[in-house]
């Protein structure tokens, strides 16, 4: 299954790389604001620190200065965190579970997460340390504990099979979104925050918001990208995997928690995102083959890019007002879910 | 012979103007609702609807009201009914109300309901301008015959709006406004150009900000770049604007010109709109003129 002289498709990773770069001034041009590319890039060179003689750095308007470097530009930095997060961790969800239609938002880890938030939000715990806010931990716990629910729940034997992990993370997500509800309803102010998050959006990101997700966002990253070759035999089956050497319980337990951090950062964030985790670790898998090596850091990339796509889609389709993006993960990813669903139907049930 | 034709007179216009006769069917919505007599026990599915029902002199006949009915402090005493868009009907239709009256925030079906028990509902769109809440006012008046009240409500509120209209002409600088009616994760909302208090906005003295965009919805780029001098909105939102990165670079925020307003005396198209709201808006976009209004009166002021 694996074909291990398959390695890591070096070049096309960095050529994601220059092109997620690249549309980062292209699409922080579009919004409500016409603004231009190339006073895009006077301004994030300016910013950065670096002159360039062939920009012209007379032309940056002042205001143009303010929404570039403070409203679209930590939004569009955040998106590609989220996208990558959600991406890699369906990746390595895959291949913990041996289940081509396990992800975050599927498992009930997401909503786990914005349960934890909701309690969070409804306690208004906004003590932080070291940059993890005692909601994010909440919403840690909660995704863990929604995730092992599911897997439990779905398992029979060592294999889980497809129709046992959709239900079972139906019934998961339902009890939560009922207690989520249920919270909303006592805590009228809270509301819109709540909907919010329960539809995910990326309005109102500010630096702050970055700067407190960057080290856990680059630490558990690092972990999962560097898992592949444990993945690789997790696949195989825990047997095999545990014939070869592998630790298969140790890594699992490394990899669940890991996922389940990145995601409880990504839903505090920007709310619940689905099917990132799906769409795009399938399709690199039918492009470049199943080897984690070049899986992994490939899903963290073009996560990052379909999340940047779909949240420049959010705010600038409607005139005035933002379509939350989870709707448009959904109506994209949501099809392609159905598909994979169909023709995985006749092998794992 | 003059006498009598005076007392005719008279007469006349004491039925014409200032009696209605039941039953009354008005058109409302294209839809015909006829009320068979004088409304005598009312339900007000809207703070609006109630503090206009208390400015007629209709207080002691409303026997319902909305959650959110808290102006004036009587209104608190009589039973509530819910919220505006999960009105409790079987409590409703138990203090039997003769006459029910839903504006702007309400739940259609609901009405539906109320109206499949017998009960006359009565339901007013958000007006789209000071003149219409001046129409909505008189309407209220002649259904529940309170047509010399309302009249006289009218008169009052236009003369409070003429007076500052007359100072027009000496206003030199009209200061860009923008009215938040919302901010923050959920998107900016504002009054746009077809909002009656864009309309009041202009009428007070101030430049809307929002002035081009229709509706209720707006932008925080726009905001950036459109940079009003003033921003008014209630304290909640200026928590969020005095607290978020995304506001520190706006004029009104630095030089310390965000105004904290009471929203309900805006948001609801009451009639404090014009009694204390147009005071207050001309008394921010215009002080020394504000002066003048008031020159030897003494400033009426109306507790929120």
């Amino acid at each position: 299954m694996i074909n291990p002289s398959k390695q890591f498709h070096l070049k096309t990773f960095v050529a994601l790389i220059i092109a997620y770069v690249f549309f980062i001034p292209l699409f922080a041009s579009v919004g409500s604001i016409d603004i231009s590319v190339s006073e895009i890039n006077a301004i994030i060179t300016k910013n950065i620190g670096l002159t360039f003689s062939s920009i012209d750095y007379s032309a940056i308007h002042d205001t143009h200065e303010n929404i570039i470097m403070n409203i679209r530009l930590p939004r569009i930095i955040l998106a590609g965190m989220v996208g990558a997060i959600l991406s890699l961790v369906g990746a390595s969800f895959q291949a913990i579970f041996k289940n081509p239609l396990a992800d975050p938002f599927v498992m009930g880890t997401s909503s786990g997460a914005a349960l934890g938030i909701t309690i969070g939000l409804l306690f208004g715990f906004n003590a932080n340390i070291l940059g993890l806010s005692f909601t994010t931990v909440l919403a840690f716990v909660f995704a863990i504990a929604t995730t092992l629910f599911v897997y439990r729940l779905a398992k029979f034997g060592s294999k889980i099979s497809t129709t046992s992990i959709l239900l079972a993370g139906i019934v998961a997500s339902s009890i939560i979104t009922a207690l989520i509800s249920l919270i909303m309803i006592f805590n009228q102010d809270q509301i819109s925050n709540i909907i919010l998050m329960t539809m995910g959006s990326l309005s109102s990101t500010s630096w702050n918001q970055v700067a407190i997700m960057i080290p856990l966002f680059i630490g558990g990253s690092i972990i999962l990208l560097l898992k592949a070759n444990e993945m690789n035999m997790l696949v195989m089956g825990d047997h095999d995997a545990h014939s070869l050497g592998v630790n298969t319980e140790k890594n699992k337990i490394i990899i669940l928690f890991t996922s389940a951090l990145l995601v409880s950062l990504a839903v505090a964030a920007s709310g619940i995102i689905g099917f990132v985790g799906i769409i795009i670790p399938h399709l690199l898998r039918l492009l470049f083959g199943p080897n984690h090596k070049s899986l992994l850091p490939l899903s963290f990339v073009c996560g990052a890019i379909f999340l940047l796509v779909c949240d420049t889609f959010s705010r600038t389709l409607l005139e005035n007002s933002e379509i939350p993006i989870g709707i448009i993960t959904a109506l994209t990813g949501g099809p392609f879910f159905l598909m994979l669903l169909k023709h995985h139907k006749n092998r794992l049930i | 012979m003059n006498r009598i034709l005076l007392f005719l007179c008279t007469l006349w216009c004491c039925t014409t103007f200032a009696q209605t006769h039941y039953p009354l069917t008005l058109t409302i919505n294209g839809k015909p609702i006829t009320i068979a007599k004088k409304p005598r026990r009312i339900i007000s599915m809207a703070p609006n609807m109630t503090e206009l029902l208390f400015a007629l002199g209709a207080g002691n006949k409303v026997v319902g009201r909305s959650h959110y009915c808290d102006y004036p402090t009587e209104a608190k005493s009589i039973e509530s009914i819910g919220h505006l868009y999960a009105p409790n009907i079987e409590k409703i239709i138990s203090l039997k109300p003769d006459l029910v009256i839903a504006a702007t925030h309400y739940n259609p079906k609901s009405l539906r309901h109320i109206r499949s028990a017998g009960i006359p509902v009565i339901e007013q769109p958000t007006p789209t301008s000071i003149k219409t809440i001046y129409a909505y006012i008189l309407r209220a008046g002649v259904i529940i015959d309170h047509n010399s009240e309302a009249d006289s409500l009218v008169t009052t509120l236009k003369s409070t709006m003429n007076a500052i209209q007359q100072l027009h002409p000496k206003i030199t600088h009209k200061p860009l406004v923008y009215y938040s009616v919302a901010t923050g994760r959920s998107g900016e909302f504002t009054a746009g150009g077809d909002t009656y208090l864009s309309d009041l906005i202009t009428h007070c003295g101030g430049t809307n900000v929002a002035q081009k965009v229709t509706g209720w919805q707006y932008n925080l780029e726009m905001l950036l770049v459109n940079n009003p001098e003033i921003i008014l909105g209630d304290s909640l939102i200026y928590k969020t604007m005095m607290s978020h990165p995304n506001y520190q670079n706006l004029k009104a925020i630095q030089q310390k010109n965000f105004i904290i307003i009471d929203e309900t005396i805006f948001t609801r198209m009451s009639p404090r709109l014009i009694t204390s709201g147009a005071d207050q808006l001309f008394k921010i976009f215009q002080p020394t003129l504000y002066k003048e209004l008031h020159n030897d009166k003494p400033v009426k002021t109306i507790s929120p």
